[in-house]
């Protein structure tokens, strides 16, 4: 069986609306009959986390929260993965939507047998309209964001490699781009400049070729 | 500064440093902090593509 292993905290308004959006990954990797192992919300925990890649094992790896160069952060920001336990990921296709862990934590990672590990070298965006703060699936600045960086992990649990779910990301964002930049609607102009920025911080570590099975 | 284009009840999450409506992103680039650079930075990003942006819907 496949596995997917999925940490989605909710202590702020940034990581509430990635773990709204991730419900489509879950939902997508249970219809394509994998086993889906989560640590939500407070369960994100470095011990419950380490504690999970240990005995159970993955082989798709997908991360929601905050982060830096060296370390990815679950519940409140405690550190649940850094370059001390980057071993955790051997022989997994990882996916970090956060910012900057793709540059120290994933060369560390990939160094240690991590097969290809996907995420950002630069801050990640979302922008966010206030009153769909409760409602982020109807937030039409965060959708095009958060639908380009879900393709990502949708292609992999397609079975595309790396490197193609990266660059289905990137065609997504120019398609959108393409639609947005001739719009008079004035949130659009929030959601341009976050798909850039994210675009241009995109970025993978490892194996390109890499695909589960 | 064209982040004033975008319309006041916009935030932006970034990381771990928060939320910055509109006016407290225009702020920070005022001082100088880190966020503040990033956002000039998304800025700066974003004119320097769009001769790409402009070839694409042509």
């Amino acid at each position: 069986m496949t596995r997917l292993f999925i940490t989605r905290p909710q202590h702020d308004k940034g990581t509430y609306y990635l773990y709204i959006w991730s419900k489509k990954i879950i939902d997508s990797a249970e219809d394509h009959g994998w086993i889906v192992n989560k640590s939500d919300g407070p369960k994100a925990t470095r011990a419950e986390v380490q504690s999970r890649l240990e005995k159970n094992s993955a082989d798709f790896v997908f991360f929601n929260g905050h982060g830096n160069e060296s370390e990815m952060s679950g519940h409140n920001l405690e550190t649940i993965l850094d370059e001390s336990s980057s071993h955790l990921l051997k022989n997994t296709i990882t996916f970090t939507r956060a910012c900057n862990c793709v540059v120290k934590l994933g060369k560390s990672a990939v160094d240690k047998g991590c097969k290809s590990f996907i995420g950002y070298a630069g801050k990640f965006w979302i922008p966010r309209i206030h009153k769909f703060e409760l409602t982020p699936l109807k937030d039409m600045a965060a959708k095009p964001v958060l639908e380009v960086s879900n393709q990502i992990p949708l292609s992999i649990i397609k079975n595309c490699t790396a490197s193609e779910a990266v660059d289905s990301a990137r065609a997504l964002t120019i398609k959108y781009i393409s639609k947005l930049i001739l719009s008079r609607e004035p949130y659009n102009r929030a959601a341009l400049k976050a798909l850039s920025q994210n675009d241009d911080s995109l970025a993978y570590k490892g194996n390109g070729d890499a695909k589960i099975g | 500064m064209r982040l004033n284009a975008v319309p006041q009840d916009v935030s932006f999450s970034i990381g771990k440093y928060g939320d910055y409506t509109r006016n407290q992103l225009i702020e920070e680039v005022e001082k100088g902090t880190e966020v503040g650079k990033a956002a000039t930075e998304m800025e700066l990003s974003f004119l320097r593509k769009l001769p790409k942006f402009a070839k694409m819907i042509e």
